[in-house]
């Protein structure tokens, strides 16, 4: 086991992940506030790339020298004031160096002092790795986090006003709603699109790992424990009095007659939708990514109140059925 | 009666004209990522109700003294960062004395205080030159814009994952990313701004 995970980690295979296959921004969700709002142009995404790269890199080295030890409430709080200080110092030096672009970065900068970005990164990576690893981390988050800011920065500036910074490229109608937080989530939903498919197309070998999702939650139930709770829930609709649990195993050791036949049928429909279903929500496949999203308890409820329903529906259609045969 | 009425005016304008998750793309992150966890909402959106009102409340407070009225930019960065991480301390110290919570309870308080919604409320009040009351409304109104987010994204993502006509390239983050455009253009359209010259 401590092989596997030594292999996993190669430098390589953590540049790998952290400007694509585990994207900070497409595919982990982390810093949208930045990459939505302020890439609109060229120049504020240059600079907001670098003091994200840099704070990344300050806290990661920090968080995996100093704060392993100390509790994750208290860790929090340690990078939030190190971006603030950072955030400060840097907009103090664009004050004197370039105040047009402080300007155009506005709230912005300061706001970097929060982003999830920072906070994830040394919660899940820097605390638990060595400073060398994490240095690698926060490196390749940071370039990944660029990548993004940058192409976000140059669509929406080409798209937008038709310059790229303050050089004009072709005369266009400027569309301003790209500068806008919408264009900015628009502009990252094919991103993220183009992304999958460089990744499904040139990178297979990752396929298996790569998740645009959030983060898998929810662990699958087998699809037997789905089966089981039907016919408890059905033999309990049918005796009001008798408790669902006991039911069950009621129905199940006694071979109940009137509930076998057409529910046999119908679970064994059912099997294939739930085992269906299961397997969507346990899914690796990058291609059907959503079901790694933490939505199984609604889903998994619509599921048993369509089950419940069908063979309530079969049920009521067997008895009538036996009605009419014995008139 | 005219104050509750400027609260009020001002906290639903933050909720459905200037939603600061949609329209800036404040605390987007966290909107999207937390909307997967519709078990927390309740907790969660108190906390980040709490923290944006108080945070805006305090650095409101201190604004209105003249030495630090009169610092510049990052001096303020500072400061309300400061306040916020001060709060956030004083909470998390208050909750382990008094109620000992789980450390997941901690974890969810780090997220609904420490982010760039929360932080950025104290800083647009000074932007826009708020007075106390609105500075109040902003904060109220900022945390349950960011409730309302939650709910929105979550209905969406449900109805996402249940959509088979979605092209597989298209499926997952790329979905969710444009189904919050939709959202994000459809609050900017209340803000009754000129989207297309």
């Amino acid at each position: 086991m401590p092989e596997k995970k030594r292999a996993v980690l190669t430098p390589s295979r953590i540049m790998i992940h952290g400007i694509l296959v585990k994207n900070p921004v497409l595919v982990q969700v982390i810093g949208l506030c930045p990459a939505v709002a302020a890439s609109a142009d060229i120049f504020v995404s240059t600079v907001l790339s670098v003091i994200v790269t840099g704070l990344l890199i300050v806290c990661e080295c920090i968080a995996s020298l100093l704060l392993k030890k100390i509790p994750r409430r208290i860790r929090v709080v340690i990078y939030f004031i190190i971006g603030l200080v950072v955030c400060a110092y840097t907009s103090e030096f664009l004050k004197t160096g370039a105040p047009d672009l402080l300007n155009r970065v506005g709230v912005y900068l300061p706001l970097m002092a929060a982003s999830s970005a920072v906070a994830l990164r040394c919660e899940n990576f820097a605390v638990k790795k060595s400073l060398r690893l994490s240095f690698l981390d926060a490196l390749a988050n940071g370039l990944g986090t660029s990548l993004v800011l940058m192409t976000s920065g140059l669509v929406r500036g080409l798209l937008g006003s038709g310059m790229i910074g303050d050089w004009k490229i072709f005369d266009t109608p400027p569309l301003r709603g790209l500068a806008m937080p919408f264009g900015g989530f628009i502009v990252l939903g094919f991103t993220a699109a183009f992304l999958k498919w460089f990744i499904s197309a040139h990178l297979t070998k990752y396929d298996a790992e790569m998740a645009f999702g959030i983060k898998q939650r929810r662990k699958a139930k087998p699809a037997a424990t789905l089966v089981q709770t039907v016919p408890a829930k059905s033999a309990a609709a049918s005796d009001p009095a008798q408790p669902a649990a006991p039911a069950a195993s009621a129905a199940a050791a006694q071979g109940n007659a009137r509930a076998s036949a057409p529910q046999r049928k119908s679970v064994a429909s059912e099997e294939s939708t739930a085992a269906d279903f299961y397997e969507r929500a346990s899914s690796d496949d990058p291609q059907d990514t959503f079901a790694l999203f933490d939505l199984g308890a609604f889903n998994l409820q619509e599921e048993l109140d369509a089950i419940l329903a069908e063979i309530e529906g079969l049920e009521n259609a067997a008895f009538d059925g036996k009605e009419d045969d014995d008139a | 009666m005219h104050n509750l009425f400027t609260l009020i005016q001002t906290a639903l304008y933050m909720i459905f004209v200037q939603n600061l998750v949609f329209s800036g793309g404040y605390g987007s992150s966290e909107a999207i990522r937390m909307s997967t966890k519709p078990k927390q909402f309740a907790p969660f959106a108190v906390m980040i109700a709490f923290y944006s009102t108080v945070t805006a409340l305090l650095c409101r407070y201190l604004d209105t003294i003249g030495n630090i009225n009169r610092m510049g930019a990052a001096a303020h960065v500072l400061i309300f960062g400061g306040v916020l991480a001060a709060l956030y301390c004083v909470t998390v110290l208050l909750l382990h004395i008094f109620l000992h919570p789980a450390q997941k309870f901690f974890n969810m308080l780090g997220i609904a205080a420490l982010n760039t919604m929360v932080f950025a409320v104290p800083l647009i009040n000074r932007q826009a030159g708020f007075t106390m009351l609105q500075s109040i409304g902003t904060g109220v109104g900022s945390g349950l814009s960011f409730v309302l987010a939650l709910f929105l994204v979550n209905i969406g993502l449900r109805r996402l994952e249940n959509n088979r006509d979605i092209p597989p390239l298209f499926k997952g983050t790329p979905a969710m990313f444009l189904y919050v455009a939709m959202l994000s253009l459809a609050f900017s359209g209340l803000s009754g701004r000129a989207l297309f010259a």
